[in-house]
């Protein structure tokens, strides 16, 4: 199915059609239709003066626009910076004095478009004018346009929806980014090639904010982590690092994937080989940066690539659509390609030199928030590994559960869990019961109104933290209770923290006073494990409606005993 | 005329198809332009409104740049009229460049 059409209003301090057009043009989701507001606006005074425009200062929400996109150029934000140019000094507190009432403006415009995506400063081209002097502190052009950019990323950084996007990443890959030509006949900077790459990212920055990016990169070995074919020449005779551009192209592929891990991207393998001679390779090798402890899992056998993608993939809980399969092989992308349409599979270059560069083009992984469990996810996964070792050798699925130890930790939603479970919102499939999709700024706002209340599920047990994994949320109307969200991560199905969420909120709304307790499930082609679940959960299923069930709030849902929980919890107000 | 002006219609022929490619880029797939000799560009009913112009004329300059290893100066001439005739058709746009005497690596 496709996306809905994201509607832009994009606002800049030059003539921002050609951006528009390659905004609107860019053929990925998701389509975007762009509205571009007047020259040098922003704030309230972005959305006009025509029908339905509001007071400068109004408050209220732009329902017209999903997003506006700010790109300002620094002269424009700052008189203080353009006296610089003029009169060869700036007062650098006023230049950060611009800064902060740029911020101001960005901070009224998010309330009233719930997205803010914003783009940090060029240096001037007329920087070239101060030679040696470029860089010195309170003289040079560079040097205070790089602590403006400073300062816009330290205030926007807990400003809930807005996105910093790093400008110069377009603009330095572009040989003649300006073109004069186009600046004094048209009014616009750049050229379009720095237009098509902005235009690639913000689609890449919408998809993130909206759970689509992808989530795993499963990697062949020969040829494509190291030079050479390890089941011929021994680890010891593989291309990888040493003085050799090709050995040393490998490393910095590997070095790169594992700073993508960091971000939160699962890494995994898929390769022909045998596997014990390549996990040999992989532990073994002096020269090796992605090691056993960074990959979520592998499939290494002689069997069809595509059969062993679709088993790494459940093994691993993710769906298709989040991985991207690389493989110096044509015939083997072909046949991923054919087999699993929803598998990205790209083009990849036959030089290991360019391996990086066509990684890093790729613009799938792009992420709004980074969370603790982003850092941790390889991790979490090694201890998944040894979690489903101990299960086969448990005597019952019971028994199993017993020894894990589980501990689930229950808070409010606040500003410390809130960037995680809004990522958790909006990345979850398969657990969750409305599959509604909502920003920080967006959830926020639900929140404030009504009597409503979301928690936030932390899991732990002996072999580890699995991170804020789950979350509810409740609204009480008069004596019904009503579950709202009901969302846990596929990491931890199965292991009665379903239940133990259902036991949380039923007593809080026990608590609040209500005496019925509703959850209607939103079906969609993902989310049938939901439905599963509510089914054996022992709620009451409605006759006339087969996706709702009920629970009389006599007392609590029970809680499972294998389960101990911590809440920090207040009642519905 | 030389013998190798045929091949230098030719790049002029390029240079041009491939800044209409670099402008299509940029337009909904209803609003492309043909590449094609009888193409419209300019004048009443032509495609290009003017910032589309600058666009295609400023690609242009950039190609016969990157072909030449001169500067061409369309954009410069105060004379320059988007609703001249030299403008109207991808083929009066080559035969104007033609006449401008576009320097050739063959001398």
């Amino acid at each position: 199915m496709a996306e809905p059409t994201v509607r832009a209003l994009v606002l800049a301090d030059f003539n921002a059609a050609n951006f528009a057009a390659h905004l609107t043009g860019d053929t990925a989701e998701p389509k975007i239709q762009v509205t571009v507001g007047p020259i040098g606006a922003v704030g309230a005074d972005a959305f006009g003066s025509g029908e339905g425009a509001e007071s400068a200062e109004s408050p209220e929400r732009d329902d017209r626009h999903d997003v506006a996109i700010v790109w300002m150029r620094a002269q424009a934000v700052s008189p203080a910076l353009a006296a610089l140019v003029d009169q060869g000094v700036a007062v650098l507190s006023e230049v950060m004095g611009d800064v902060d009432e740029f911020v101001a403006r960005i901070e009224r415009l998010r309330d009233r478009c719930s997205r803010v995506v914003v783009m940090t400063w060029g240096v001037p081209r007329l920087s070239a004018a101060f030679g040696a002097l470029a860089m010195k502190e309170g003289v040079g052009l560079a040097n205070v346009v790089m602590r403006m950019n400073l300062r816009l990323a330290e205030r926007v950084d807990d400003l809930p929806g807005v996105v910093l996007l790093d400008a110069s990443a377009w603009i330095d890959a572009e040989p003649t980014p300006e073109e004069a030509k186009l600046w004094y006949a048209a009014k616009i900077p750049f050229r379009n090639d720095v237009f098509r790459r902005a235009a690639r990212q913000v689609k890449s920055v919408l998809r993130a904010s909206r759970g689509q990016a992808r989530k795993v990169i499963l990697l062949d070995l020969d040829d494509t982590l190291w030079g050479g074919l390890v089941g011929e020449v021994g680890w010891r005779g593989l291309r990888l690092g040493g003085h050799d551009p090709a050995g040393e192209a490998y490393v910095d592929f590997q070095r790169t994937l594992v700073a993508l891990s960091h971000r939160g991207l699962l890494l995994g393998v898929v390769s022909k080989n045998d596997e014990a001679v390549a996990l040999d390779a992989i532990a073994s090798h002096p020269e090796m940066v992605l090691g056993v402890p960074q990959l979520s899992g592998w499939r290494i056998n002689w069997d069809d690539k595509a059969a062993n993608i679709v088993a790494l993939t459940e093994e691993l809980n993710v769906g298709l659509e989040a991985v991207v399969f690389i493989d110096d092989s044509a015939s083997e992308r072909a046949r991923v390609r054919e087999a699993l349409p929803d598998v990205f599979v790209p083009d990849w270059p036959s030089s290991p030199m360019r391996y990086v560069d066509a990684l890093l083009g790729l613009d799938c992984f792009d992420t709004v928030a980074l969370t603790g469990e982003d850092r941790a996810r390889s991790a979490l996964y090694a201890a998944e590994r040894a979690r489903a070792a101990d299960r086969g050798i448990a005597e019952s699925v019971g028994a199993w559960l017993e020894r894990l130890e589980l501990r689930v930790e229950v808070e409010e939603y606040n500003d410390r869990n809130g960037p995680r479970a809004v990522q958790l919102l909006n990345k979850t499939n398969q657990m969750n019961l409305s599959t509604r999709r909502l920003d920080a700024a967006e959830l926020g706002g639900w929140l404030g109104a009504g009597r409503r209340k979301l928690w936030t599920f932390r899991v732990r047990d002996r072999f580890g933290d699995a991170g804020l994994t789950g979350l509810a949320s409740l609204e009480v109307e008069g004596t019904r209770a009503v579950l709202v969200d009901f969302v846990l991560s596929c990491r931890v199905f199965g292991r009665k923290v379903e239940e133990a969420m259902l036991h949380v909120v039923t007593e809080s709304a026990l608590e609040s006073g209500a005496s019925e307790f509703v959850a209607t499930l939103m079906p969609t082609s993902k989310n049938a494990p939901c439905l599963r679940f509510l089914e054996r959960s022992g709620l009451r299923r409605d006759e006339d409606d087969a996706h709702r069930f009920r629970f009389d709030l006599v007392t609590a849902y029970p809680r499972p005993r294998e389960i101990e929980l911590l809440r920090e919890m207040a009642p519905i107000s | 005329m030389s013998s190798v002006m045929p091949e230098i219609r030719t790049q002029l022929r390029d240079a041009v198809f491939a800044a209409i490619d670099e402008l299509n880029a940029q337009r909904p797939p209803h609003e492309r332009l043909p590449k094609a000799l009888d193409t419209a560009l300019t004048g009443e009913h032509g495609p290009l409104d003017s910032l589309a112009f600058v666009n295609l004329i400023v690609a242009l300059e950039q190609r016969l740049d990157a072909m030449f290893g001169t500067t061409m100066s369309l954009l410069d001439d105060e004379r320059l009229d988007p609703t001249a005739g030299q403008f109207r058709t991808v083929q009066a746009l080559i035969d104007y460049l033609e006449t401008m005497r576009v320097p050739h690596a063959n001398g």
